[in-house]
């Protein structure tokens, strides 16, 4: 039966509702506590609050619902990707022997390898290029062309004398001919 | 909804209103109502049982 609640105040109501619930203070618990032990109305209020909680916190069923296919297949499919994610963190054995991975993994520092293996290359031909004396010809009648090729080592200077007879430089095995 | 949150998700009066975006004064009067509604039903319910 529901409590007449009609001469209590809604104020009063909703307090008694309160401590029911716990949400009240200890200072304000203590004084509704006394009012409901006072209270005909008050105590028969609290009484069916408590009964309508008690009738839904024990009468609850728990309703088992049945697992849709979808949404089955779909926590096993969740589960493998998982699974594989993290399985790819690992490098499984037959992974390491792919060619492609071992290319991917060899190619850079041997590119950097071979750059610098042509830089040295080059640095020492330069290096081992001879050094050639440059020669200074004080005759006003001589007139001096060389050229040199430092790929393939070679200098040739062209002697001309400008006086009647021609002279030939020293490198070349042919008269008037350049090597 | 003030009944389900607090009785099955066991939420405070605060909380309740913090997700209702209402005051708690409100909430307090909207479980109060329902609570009777309940009781009448219920009621209701133990009447056709005997019967």
């Amino acid at each position: 039966m529901l409590a007449a609640n009609n001469d209590m105040n809604d104020e009063v109501a909703l307090k008694i509702q309160a401590w029911v619930d716990g949400e009240l203070s200890a200072w304000q618990a203590r004084g509704v506590a006394k009012l409901v032990e006072s209270d005909a109305d008050a105590k028969a209020l609290a009484t069916e609050l408590r009964q309508t909680k008690a009738a839904l916190d024990k009468n609850e069923m728990s309703v088992a619902l049945p697992e849709l296919r979808e949404f089955y297949w779909n926590k096993i499919r969740l589960q493998i990707e998982r699974e594989e994610a993290a399985g790819t963190k690992r490098v499984s054995p037959a992974a390491s022997w792919d060619p492609l991975a071992i290319l991917r993994r060899v190619a850079l520092p041997l590119a950097a390898v071979t750059v610098a293996a042509c830089v040295a290359v080059m640095t020492m031909s330069q290096m081992s290029a001879p050094a050639y004396e440059e020669v200074t010809s004080t005759s006003d009648d001589m007139t001096a062309l060389t050229f040199h090729d430092q790929s393939a080592g070679m200098t040739v200077v062209w002697l001309q004398d400008n006086s009647e007879q021609p002279v030939q430089d020293e490198n070349s095995t042919e008269s008037d001919d350049v090597i | 909804t003030v009944l389900v949150l607090h009785e099955f998700e066991e939420l405070e009066y605060k909380e309740i209103a913090k997700r209702m975006e209402c005051s708690i004064g409100t909430v307090m009067s909207r479980l109060f109502y329902a609570r009777r509604r309940m009781a009448s039903l219920l009621q209701g319910l133990k009447r056709e049982q005997k019967e």
